[in-house]
Parts: C-alpha cells; sequence; structure tokens
C-alpha cells in the first residue's frame, strides 16, 4: 500500500537537507562574480545582501554541520526487514526497538518492571472499574499539535479496530477487559463503549471488572497514541520521529522538537537490521552499530563478549518452560508429571547455554509483581524423582508408552537443551525419551492442536502475573497448550484477575502457582537475560525487565 | 529460428501455469499456518478467525487458486502476510536489482578471473601453473561459501583492530559494501569454472580441426584464439546461462552473512513464515527468469557453433 513507501522515500534524512541550500549558494555566488569583475570598487548592494544571507545561513545551520553529530545507530537482530511501521500491528521484541523511540503510551513500564506514568497520570474509581486519565501537560506529537483526550479516544478505538485486527493488530489480546471492547472488535459496535473523552485533556476508561494490572497493558505498542490528523502516516508524541526508512536496510528517526521530556540529545538515531546474529556482533566489533544484542545475541559469542567490559546481561521477565499435554497418558497423571520435573537439572541447562539464562523454578518469573519463589516447587532431586515414578506405577520406567519430547528446532541451542533433557531423564528416570525436532512453523500448529506428549514454549518478556496463570493455564483460556484443568486453580486466578489490592491479589495469584506446581502443570526451566555490548560513550542507556532500556530516550547521550 | 523462439515462448507459458499451480498447491498442502505464526503468542481464537478472513484464506481451495491465477496472470502476487499490507510486488521490486547487482558483478567477476584462468592453465597443461591453480580451484571448490565467509570477516576484523585499513562487514549502499560479498561469491563459482573452462579447452585441444590447423603452420596464438577458444565455450554458455537466472532469486547465503536487502534471503524467511504469496511471486519469477536464460542459451549455441540449427 502506498502510505508505506510515502513514509519510506517522502521524507528525507537531514544531511540531504542540506546540499540544495549549498548548490544555491554557489550559484548565486558565480553570478555575483561576473558582475563584479568589471570594475572593482566598494560592495554593491548585491554583494552585501549576498554576504548577510551567507551570515545567515551560517548561523541558522545546526551546529551539527560543525561540531560532529551525535548520533546512535542499534542493531536489530533477526530480522531483515521490520514487517510494518504501524505501532498497533507490532508489539515483539524487534519491533519495540523502533516504537520505543517514536511512540509512547499511556503508561510505560520502569526500571524496576512498575507501570508509571507516561502520557498521562490517572486516577482509579473506589471499586476499581474506572480509570480517569489526565495527559500531562505540555504533552505534544512531533506536528507540534497538543496530546488531547480525542487523539487518545481515537487511537486506542483505531487500535481495536476490526480492521486492524484483520491485519494482524492483536490489542484485544491485551486491552480486551475495556467495556465494550470485544463488541467493538468484532465489529457488532461501531465505537468502544468504555472510552470516553471527558474534556480536552480528561478522558475516562471502564473496565468489564476491577484489574489492577490494567495500566501494565497500555505501555505496549498495541496501545500507542497516535495523532488522529495524521491518521495512518503514524504520527506519535515519543521523544523521535521518522526520517527514513531503508527497506532491508535500516530504520533512521530525529528527534521531536516537541516531546514532553525534553528535546532529546542525539540528533540522530539508526536502528539497523541484521538476519543474522552473527553479522549484527562483528558490526559492533567494526564501529558500525553502537548498540548490539538486544533482540538477540548469538549465544556462540556469550563466552567471548562476557569478558569485555562493554558487556551487560539482565534476566528478563519471560520464561521457558516445557508443557507437558495433561489431556492424555501418562503426563495425564500429576505423580509422572512430578517425577519427570524433578529429573531436570535446570542449572546443568543454564550453563549449557553459556549463562544466557538464569535457572527458575517458578512460573511467576524473579522480579516480577507477586513473584513468591515458593520453595515448594519441583527442582532437580533425582531420588524424588524416581521415587514418584515408582509411586506412580512405573518403577525405572517400566510399563511406560514411548514418549516423544516435541520442539521447535529454530536454533542449535534447542537441540543441545533436547539431548540434555533426554540424558537427564535416561539417568534420573530410566526412561528413554525420543527427540521429534520440528521446523517452527510446523511445531506450532502441533502446540496448538495439542498432538504433542511433551513441549517447549519460550514466552517472552510479560508485566503481570496473570499472563503466565490466568491466560496459560486456566481451563477455559485459549493459551492453555497443557490442557490443565483444575478448578480450584481457575477460582484463584479468576478472584485475582479482578482484585484491586495488591497484597491480596498476590497471594491468590501465589496460590494458583503453588497449585499448578505441585501438580507439575508445567516444568519451568529458566528466565531468559538479555545480553548487551553497548559502546562506552553511550550515556543513559542500559538494560530494563523488558530488554534495552531508557529512562528517558531524550537524556540519551553521547560522551565523546 | 522464429519458429523455434514462438514455440519455446509459448511453452513458457505452460511452464509458469504449471509453476504457479505447483507451488500454490504445495503450499496449501504444507503443514504450518502462516496466520498462527503471525500472531505467535498473541493467539485468539476470534483473532485468528479475523485475520485468516482478511486474506481470504477461509474460501474453498478452488476459489483460492483462481484468485491467485487471476491476479498473476495481471501481475499481481497479493499481500504479503508477513511484511504487512505491502504488495508483493513492491517487496520484489526492491529486492531483485539488489540481488541482481551484488549477482551480476559476481558473475563478470567470475567470468573475467576463470576463463582466462582455465584457458591458460588448458594450454599450458601439466607445467607448474596448471598445478598451481588446478590445486587452488579445487581447494576453494571444497570449502562451502559459510567457511569462507566467516574467514575473509575475521581477517578483516583483525585488520580493523590494527587500525589498519578495512572494509565494512556488513550492509549496503557503498562500492565498499560490495568488495567482500562480491569477492566470497567470486572465489566460490570460479573455482568450479576455472576446471570447466580447463577440461573444456583440452578437449578442444586434441580435436581434429586443431591438428589440422596446426599443421597449415598457424601459430599458436592464431590457433588458440580462432579455433580454440570460441570452440571451447559452449560447456562455459550452458553455465553461465542458467546462472544469470538464479540471480533473480539471489544467494540465501551470502545475503544472509553480510545483511544484503536482496531477495535470497527474504525467500528462505517467506518459507519458514510460510508468507505464500511471497513465495508464490519469487517462484514464478525465477521460473519465468530460467526459461528465457534457457532460450538466450539455446540460441546462443547456434551462434557458437553454426552446426546447431532449429528448424
Amino acid at each position: 500500500m502506498s502510505w508505506y513507501l510515502e513514509i519510506g522515500f517522502g521524507m528525507q534524512p537531514t544531511q540531504n537537507h542540506q546540499t540544495p541550500v549549498a548548490d544555491s549558494v554557489t550559484t548565486s555566488d558565480r553570478r555575483e562574480e561576473g558582475n563584479t569583475t568589471v570594475k572593482r570598487q566598494a560592495p554593491s548592494l548585491r554583494q552585501i545582501a549576498l554576504l548577510s544571507a551567507i551570515a545567515l545561513l551560517v548561523l541558522a545551520t545546526p551546529s551539527a554541520v560543525f561540531a560532529q553529530a551525535k548520533t546512535l545507530s542499534i542493531a536489530n537482530e533477526g530480522i531483515a526487514d521490520l514487517p510494518s511501521l504501524d505501532p498497533h500491528l507490532t508489539g515483539n521484541a524487534n519491533s519495540r526497538v523502533f516504537t520505543n523511540l517514536v511512540f509512547n503510551g499511556l503508561a510505560r513500564i520502569d526500571g524496576n518492571g512498575k507501570a508509571v506514568p507516561d502520557l498521562a497520570t490517572w486516577t482509579v474509581s473506589p471499586d476499581g472499574r474506572t480509570y480517569t486519565f489526565t495527559i500531562q501537560p505540555g504533552a505534544r506529537f512531533s506536528t507540534g499539535a497538543p496530546v488531547t483526550s480525542a487523539d487518545v479516544v481515537w487511537s486506542l478505538n483505531r487500535a481495536l479496530s476490526p480492521a486492524t485486527a484483520s491485519k494482524g493488530g492483536f490489542g484485544i489480546v491485551y486491552l480486551g477487559i475495556i467495556q465494550g471492547a470485544r463488541d467493538y472488535n468484532s465489529g457488532t459496535t461501531t465505537a468502544i463503549e468504555g472510552v470516553k473523552a471527558v474534556d480536552d485533556t480528561t478522558l475516562t476508561i471502564e473496565l468489564t471488572n476491577a484489574a489492577a494490572y490494567f495500566p501494565s497493558t497500555l505501555y505496549g505498542s498495541w496501545a500507542a497514541i497516535m495523532e488522529e490528523a495524521s491518521g495512518e502516516d503514524f504520527v506519535g508524541a515519543g521523544p523521535f520521529q521518522m526520517a527514513n526508512w531503508a527497506h532491508g536496510q535500516s530504520i533512521t528517526v530525529k528527534p521531536n522538537p516537541y516531546y514532553f521530556g525534553g528535546v532529546a540529545q542525539l540528533d540522530e538515531v539508526t536502528v539497523k537490521f541484521y538476519a543474522n546474529p552473527d553479522t549484527a556482533y562483528n558490526a559492533y566489533l567494526t564501529g558500525a552499530v553502537d548498540v548490539m544484542g538486544a533482540v538477540h545475541f548469538p549465544s556462540s559469542k556469550v563466552p567471548e563478549a562476557s569478558q569485555r567490559s562493554d558487556f551487560s546481561s539482565n534476566a528478563i521477565l519471560g520464561l521457558t518452560y516445557l508443557v507437558p499435554n495433561t489431556r492424555i497418558a501418562p503426563f495425564d497423571d500429576p505423580t509422572v508429571r512430578l517425577a519427570f520435573s524433578y529429573a531436570i537439572d535446570r542449572k546443568a541447562l543454564a550453563s549449557l547455554l553459556g549463562g544466557m539464562v538464569s535457572p527458575t523454578s517458578d512460573i511467576v518469573p524473579h522480579g516480577l509483581v507477586c513473584h513468591s519463589g515458593d520453595p515448594a516447587a519441583p527442582s532437580y532431586n533425582p531420588e524424588t524423582a524416581a521415587r514418584l515414578l515408582s509411586e506412580a506405577g512405573y518403577p525405572g520406567g517400566a510399563g511406560l508408552p514411548a514418549l516423544t519430547y516435541t520442539y521447535g528446532a529454530n536454533s542449535p541451542d534447542q537441540d543441545r537443551i533436547a539431548a540434555a533433557l533426554q540424558q537427564m531423564w535416561q539417568q534420573a528416570l530410566g526412561v528413554q525419551v525420543n527427540l521429534n525436532a520440528m521446523e517452527m512453523g510446523s511445531y506450532l500448529e502441533v502446540l496448538d492442536a495439542r498432538t504433542f506428549q511433551l513441549a517447549m514454549i519460550e514466552w517472552g518478556a510479560s508485566t503481570d502475573p496473570r499472563s503466565f496463570l490466568s491466560l496459560q493455564l486456566r481451563s477455559d483460556s485459549g493459551g492453555n497448550n497443557a490442557g490443565y484443568n483444575n478448578q480450584r486453580f481457575d477460582e484463584l486466578t479468576r478472584a485475582a484477575d479482578v482484585e484491586t489490592v495488591i497484597e491480596t491479589r498476590c497471594t491468590l495469584y501465589q496460590e494458583a502457582e503453588a497449585i499448578a506446581l505441585s501438580e507439575a502443570a508445567w516444568f519451568p526451566l529458566y528466565n531468559p537475560t538479555v545480553n548487551v555490548l553497548i559502546r562506552p560513550s553511550v550515556t543513559g542507556l542500559g538494560l530494563g525487565p523488558l530488554g534495552l532500556y531508557a529512562d528517558n530516550w531524550a537524556k540519551v547521550g553521547r560522551s565523546e | 529460428m522464429l519458429r523455434f523462439v514462438t514455440t519455446r515462448l509459448l511453452n513458457m507459458v505452460f511452464v509458469l501455469v504449471g509453476v504457479s499451480l505447483l507451488t500454490f498447491l504445495v503450499g496449501h498442502l504444507a503443514p504450518g499456518d502462516p496466520i498462527l505464526i503471525l500472531l505467535g503468542n498473541n493467539k485468539s481464537p476470534e483473532l485468528y478467525a479475523q485475520i485468516k478472513a482478511a486474506y481470504g484464506l477461509d474460501r474453498p481451495f478452488i476459489e483460492q487458486f483462481a484468485k491467485f491465477a487471476w491476479r498473476a496472470l495481471h501481475g499481481d502476487f497479493g499481500l504479503s502476510y508477513a511484511q504487512q499490507g505491502q504488495a508483493v510486488t513492491d517487496i520484489l521490486a526492491r529486492g531483485v536489482p539488489v540481488s541482481l547487482q551484488i549477482g551480476g558483478l559476481a558473475l563478470l567477476c567470475t567470468l573475467a578471473v576463470a576463463v582466462p584462468l582455465g584457458t591458460i592453465a588448458a594450454v599450458r597443461s601439466n607445467t607448474w601453473f596448471d598445478n598451481l591453480i588446478v590445486s587452488i580451484a579445487l581447494a576453494l571448490y571444497a570449502v562451502p561459501n559459510f567457511i569462507l565467509a566467516p574467514l575473509l570477516l575475521s581477517v578483516d576484523i583483525a585488520l580493523y583492530r590494527r587500525g589498519l585499513p578495512s572494509l565494512p562487514v556488513a550492509g549496503w549502499g557503498t562500492p565498499a559494501h560490495l568488495v567482500l560479498p562480491v569477492l566470497v561469491y567470486t572465489l566460490g563459482s570460479s573455482a568450479y569454472l576455472v576446471r570447466l573452462t580447463r577440461n573444456s579447452v583440452l578437449e578442444v585441444l586434441r580435436e581434429d580441426y586443431v591438428r589440422t590447423a596446426r599443421a597449415k603452420g598457424l601459430s599458436n596464438r592464431a590457433v588458440n584464439a580462432r579455433h580454440v577458444v570460441r570452440n571451447s565455450l559452449i560447456p562455459i554458455v550452458t553455465y553461465v546461462g542458467p546462472s544469470v537466472a538464479f540471480l533473480v532469486s539471489g544467494s540465501f547465503v551470502i545475503e544472509y552473512m553480510f545483511a544484503i536487502p536482496g531477495i535470497g534471503y527474504l525467500a528462505v524467511q517467506s518459507l519458514y513464515q510460510r508468507d505464500f504469496p511471497v513465495v508464490q511471486g519469487i517462484t514464478v519469477s525465477l521460473a519465468a527468469a530460467v526459461v528465457i536464460m534457457n532460450l538466450i542459451t539455446d540460441i546462443s549455441y547456434a551462434i557458437l557453433d553454426p552446426r546447431v540449427r532449429y528448424g
């Protein structure tokens, strides 16, 4: 569609901006020479005009022309291009590298994983169902227009519109709790009932039920606020604005002069695509990028890179876990599941991956609100594992049907983990598990159809325990690949989802988590880590709970 | 000749229809669901149904194919699933020129290096020069380009670290960016072409007409230039023709390693993502290129060898 091209080629990079100016000076210069060679005398009026024009130009030219322009380039690994600039259609780690620069939402996630005001501050009604948002004074789009409640209402409606959904927009997964969102998303109504502008800077969002986690769903680009007047030109109110999209190579952004957090110190940020993470690493070594690894650090380079002083690493709020199919034998028996979970040496798996991950036995990741660190969670204990298996009626694995571990072979690491797991089960339980590596696309289908015995899921960073417990383990949830079904668990998570008192909510979630772990509904393995190389001269940029993090992108600078 | 070309061009239509039908069918039967892949972690049954309907994937197979065929006849392969909302023709129009540029340059370099070296090696067969060329070619032929590339890159990075002049390790845009990928490409394909040229020239050297030419008292140079080289070109043309066609689809390995925005990486990525409109677009363009290049190759046989006649 044409608007992609308009964005790609319609805007010019900042350097190009200088060329026409320089050209016009030379032409008028030549013309002037022609006039003055005849007789030498006091400067003519035209000469004075020219000189002052040059002087003005010199003064008006951004200092960047004289001083080294402050630029930053960030590697975006694993993709050859962004699929779209539309923030409402994206939301994965690859897209976030770009959308974080240009767009923002009503709330954002701070360095501690907590939802804090971004474009707006809010208050909650006593019943926890109505949020009143007040747009921050001074919040402006990159066109200079102030952010109004009408823009917010338009943006949220656009994010959840049937048209956006049919292109792949998945905002409904996060914002479905807004009153009337589902009806609007499916096309039965013409607007979201629960989102209303009160005045220019105030709006209310009504939810179907109380939900303390609601602000934490507003950080993602699926809820990005855009200027209504610019429509599908995708104008945001973030620290930067779109400058140039070189398809298959890079996206360049320049400062939003009206950003309410201050004008960015950097003159330009370029996001460069490297389908091969190894290439991004080489690009960092040869100075072609200043930041690499934020999306995908090549695991083979971690041992070498971790010796460097510009390397940093941080566990993120995601979880990699094994899913037993709890609907078919033998994993319909919780005792068998527990035996298999106890047999896994998570620390050994983590060291196999060169310290790229941090081992865990919990479902809710360390660092996320309501994390419990349940001491009763099954962790490595081969004796317990063997004992549980004989209790289940399969001493030494005798009588077990043929077992297969199915996984998506998207990297060599997956094969190494599978082989290690196979060995661990063999040693602790005496069970021979077959391995079935599948191409990723086919694997997703197998997961969805639940035609596996034991599989693996890598769940990316989430900001609320609900994503792990309610959305993936409740019996009626679409994301329940394990087919887990426990009434008490369902009741607890339903109550926790609508609970507004944070302590009570956490207690409910922790109790639910303990149930799921005591029945080994999943075998948690590890929390992924983000590893990055950031050039020492870059200031104000580091790692947060979701990956690359700047407290304020406008304050990110270069010390050189 | 004219009738030959017309028949071949008519055949081409059937080949293209066949290829499209086959690609479409294989895509339809292959495991994996583009919409599931698109949604990843964010799946919900309603959303899934919505997107499936938007791309017309909920329609019966015959209807889908009819729609695809009708559009393809008008040069329209529809919209990509993965590159949201972008027309396949736009994606191809961006990537193919890049792949053609890098591949074309590499092919020219290969010809410029391999044909003269192979010819000289054959003319001076079993001398030290011949042995050297053949050994190097054999060694390079045995090293795949996914090994050659990191080797060259580590040399380049070492140069950079010592503050010596070095080349960009990845990217696109300046002539310097072309050097390493074209070098890897050229080294790999030259290795094969040198051996092919040498064998072909050696064979021609043993022909009766070459002996006759020498017996007439022609100088070595005249014999080689007038009788040997031209006649030994046929196997080379056979090799070069289809390779030109494959330039359209780019080199997956080289584009992946050097972050080049061509069509090669895209082709593989589209398969993983089950982005069938893009896969179909690439396959059909490649098929067209192969058919056309084969035709050109056949025509050039007639030019190179007067005995070849097409009725």
